[in-house]
């Protein structure tokens, strides 16, 4: 590994992460806000960045700065967003060459450094609020992005059952049910809203690339030692999700072709990696349980696969099935799961997971947004590890581990999504 | 054995590559990225989802295929006489994937160790079919599935709608996958006579990216490929016309907003051609659409177009389009400003400083993506597989012209030949 990592605390709620490799051509640049998810502010934390990258201070008009972009080759201003538990992390990235690999050595990534600055701390308000002309068609945006989730039939489901999941938590608020909010929100509500969350939520920052971009972080600093502080208290982003007393199930019919399959499964076991290594074994490479045996040998699905929520302690598997296997897809991925906690699996076939998910770690090094995502993810671990570092760890893991952590998932919540015309309910 | 190789060099973009013949008729495009962790690999044939009437040199005629096999055949490829192909690859830690496209099925794989037991495997399981009644049964109902799941989505089946609309007989109308219909003909006899034609080593390339040896790729390739007899399969298309053949298809689905799909239809180029006429139209669709346009400008204050607008160059063996796609409650009007726009710029000409602030910022993305190992693979595929050199495209970009773009213009947005596809809910 080539990269260098380096994280400062700024104080007053606010981190710088450096992560430089020389490898890569191009700098970024990552403002993220984080806080704890409500039902308001999981639209107010979607709707700000995207008028914060339309027009800023400085640069009043979307077109003229999508040109000013432009002009510095192709460099972009985006909205970046993830969830971590029950934390909203979100904000705006910024992407441009190394100067170095301009045509004639211009100053690039400074020009956009000052951009992207201005977009997040500078931004376009007139009378008290956002840019009037710009938050009515941001706000139409939003709503636009909310009416069309229906469109992916896969998300709208996963979606649907994180509600049931996570029922009476914070992660159970999702954007997409804000859609009278968003319509009822106004500029300068919105404005007022933005600057509470530039005083109170915690800032990480990131800059990240060719290692020219260094050049650009006193700048960063500066500004940022400017605003204004009073940070919330700590986020806490380990809150695992109780289980529940008896099994949710719910189906839901909807104008769909294939059967949509939500099953969550819930842990006490704390180990984040041990759980992702069992977890990969079960459903997340091509020789796992689920696909191996759910799709291939038994063809009851198109795609059947496990993943991990390591804030929630969840695991999560969805399957893409017709109606009528949808009962056999679902006790054929209890039956896998069981026996993987009987011990029914090869020391050769945990040590091919091993493989596969430190492939999948190491690989994070050959992008500046996956880097980026890997020391983020870290961050709500409470720990700074590089992937070669996390290896060594997941390669430590025993056999015992595993069929422990697969007896320690337990159903939870079971959520349908099938064919509304197709008569008769899922066995 | 190689009998030739060329060596691709761009000090610009400070990249290159090596281009290998093999003795087998094999093409092999090596680009070594030093300080990467992954290694990606591509073995790709010239053979996709409108290869349907084809025949080789030991065929006296023509012959006609159902849809759908160039698909299933990358399903079936994955299967060998012993073993499923995902367990080799478990051993090494690659990921392995494959996917089929209009005119190319390409199988590669990812890992950041052992890419020379991985690069064994590929070249192994792509050169060993093993086809029987059973195991291809066995595949119709997981790909009748893929094609259910597909058409669950409204953005999909608008864009095909519009290449149905936009294309009278071309199999580009058609799935990729086929239909759940046509792959109940598909059987290992068919199967065999596909892979024979289309999967010869001289139809194909191999294309390895990141931080290897060459050496050790080229003695990997000598030891696992198979002598190959040079077929010289030929594909045969129906005949076209220039006209679309609907100018407006809606179908109801369940959305949240209305899409749509506009398509300008443009006749098929090949080779050095193709290059040039794919990089004006990417040029001119920017210069027309883009977010910094006054016409994105105009759209987007109206509330005609949201952010999700886009736009994109469309094409492949046999077929060519400039398609803008995005939500709206009036996709007619949308498409009267396009064609509007495009009479002004033939008649006005090209904003030169827009055309300059464009070709800079095209500049600016080729060279991110040498960031990259898979995307250096993947263009490394699609310019193998076009056979041309993948640094012509910055040579021509620095040397395009206005007078090249508005020569083209006409051919490229012809505005009697556009077709709107529009997913109403």
């Amino acid at each position: 590994m080539s990269a260098s990592f380096n994280r400062t605390d700024l104080g007053r709620g606010i981190g710088l992460t450096r992560i430089y490799d020389d490898k890569f051509k191009s700098v970024s640049a990552y403002i993220f806000f984080i806080n704890k998810a409500d039902e308001h502010n999981i639209v107010t934390s979607g709707f700000i960045p995207k008028l914060l990258i339309t027009s800023n201070g400085r640069i009043r008009s979307r077109t003229e700065l999508n040109k000013r972009l432009m002009k510095l080759y192709g460099s972009t201003v985006a909205v970046s967003s993830a969830r971590a538990g029950d934390n909203h992390m979100f904000g705006l990235c910024a992407n441009s060459l190394a100067d170095k690999f301009t045509i004639n050595n211009e100053n690039v990534s400074g020009q956009l450094t000052d951009i992207l600055l201005d977009c997040a701390l500078y931004p376009d308000v007139t009378d008290g609020g956002f840019n009037e002309k710009y938050f009515g068609l941001t706000q139409q945006d939003v709503v636009d992005s909310i009416k069309s989730l229906i469109n992916d039939k896969r998300s709208y489901a996963i979606i649907q059952a994180r509600k049931k999941i996570y029922e009476g938590e914070a992660s159970a608020v999702t954007y997409y049910d804000g859609l009278d909010l968003a319509m009822s929100l106004d500029r300068k509500g919105l404005y007022e809203e933005y600057k509470e969350l530039l005083k109170k939520a915690r800032i990480e920052i990131f800059v990240a690339g060719n290692s020219e971009a260094e050049k650009n972080v006193p700048r960063i600093i500066e500004a940022f030692s400017k605003i204004e502080r009073e940070p919330d208290d700590d986020i806490v982003f380990r809150t695992p999700s109780p289980l529940k007393s008896e099994v949710s199930f719910t189906e839901e019919k909807i104008d769909v072709r294939q059967t949509k399959l939500c099953m969550a499964f819930k842990t006490d076991n704390d180990d984040i990696y041990v759980n992702k290594l069992m977890i990969m074994l079960y459903g997340g490479v091509p020789f796992s349980k689920l696909f191996a045996n759910v799709r291939e040998k038994l063809s009851l699905c198109y795609y059947c696969s496990a993943g991990f929520a390591d804030t929630k302690n969840v695991m999560f598997v969805d399957s893409g099935t017709d109606k009528e296997n949808c009962g056999r897809a679902r006790e054929e991925i209890l039956l896998q799961l069981k026996s993987l906690a009987d011990g029914d699996f090869t020391d050769e076939e945990l040590e091919n997971t091993k493989l596969a998910l430190c492939s999948g770690f190491k690989s994070n090094n050959d992008s500046i947004s996956d880097m980026v995502a890997w020391y983020l993810t870290q961050l709500t671990r409470g720990e700074s590890c590089s992937p070669e570092e996390i290896c060594g760890r997941i390669n430590a893991v025993t056999r015992e581990q595993i069929t422990q952590a697969a007896a320690a998932m337990k159903l939870d919540t079971v959520y349908i999504v099938s064919p509304e015309n197709d008569g008769g309910e899922v066995s | 054995m190689i009998t030739e190789k060329t060596v691709h060099i761009d000090d610009k973009l400070g990249a290159q590559y090596t281009v290998y013949k093999h003795e087998t008729g094999l093409t092999v495009l090596l680009m070594k990225m030093e300080g990467f962790s992954t290694v990606n690999a591509a073995f790709a044939t010239r053979y996709g989802s409108v290869n349907t009437t084809f025949r080789t040199r030991e065929d006296k005629d023509f012959v006609t295929v159902p849809m759908g096999i160039a698909h299933y055949l990358e399903h079936k490829l994955f299967e060998n006489e012993d073993c499923d192909v995902f367990e080799l690859y478990a051993k090494t830690g690659a990921s392995g994937n494959a996917y089929t496209s209009f005119d190319q099925t390409v199988y590669t794989f990812s890992c950041t160790d052992n890419y020379q037991q991985s690069l064994g495997i590929l070249l192994d399981f792509v050169q060993a079919p093993f086809f029987t009644e059973e195991n291809v049964e066995k595949e119709r109902g997981i790909i009748a599935q893929e094609i259910k799941m597909c058409s669950d989505s409204p953005e999909r089946q608008c864009f095909y709608n519009l290449l149905k609309a936009m294309y009278k007989n071309n199999p580009v109308r058609i799935d990729i996958a086929g239909t759940v219909e046509s792959i109940q003909d598909i059987d290992p006899a068919l199967l065999y006579r596909c892979y024979n034609a289309f999967y010869d080593l001289h139809n194909m390339i191999l294309v390895v990216a990141g931080d290897i040896d060459e050496d050790e790729v080229i003695a990997i390739c000598d030891e696992h490929l198979k002598p190959s007899k040079d077929l010289g399969v030929e594909v045969s298309l129906p005949e076209e016309p220039e006209n679309v053949s609907e100018k407006v298809v809606e179908e109801q689905f369940s959305v949240g907003t209305e899409l749509f799909n506009i398509g300008f239809k443009v006749r098929p180029f090949k080779g050095r051609e193709l290059l040039k006429m794919q990089l004006c139209a990417n040029v001119l669709i920017q210069l027309l659409a883009d977010s910094a346009s006054p016409l994105y400008k105009t759209m987007y204050e109206q509330g005609l177009i949201n952010n999700v607008f886009s736009s994109e160059v469309f094409f492949g063996d046999g077929f060519f389009a400039c398609i803008f796609d995005g939500e709206s409650q009036q996709p007619l009007k949308v498409r009267d400003m396009i064609i509007d726009e495009i009479k002004r710029v033939k008649r006005d000409g090209i904003d030169t400083e827009r055309f300059e602030i464009i070709r800079k910022s095209m500049y600016g993305s080729l060279v991110r993506e040498f960031n990259n190992v898979e995307a250096c693979t993947n263009n490394l595929t699609s310019a193998g597989l076009l056979d041309i050199d993948l640094f012509d495209m910055t040579d021509d970009l620095a040397s395009l012209t206005e007078q090249e773009l508005m020569d083209c213009i006409d051919i490229l947005f012809d505005t009697e030949k556009v077709s709107v596809s529009i997913i109403k809910n």
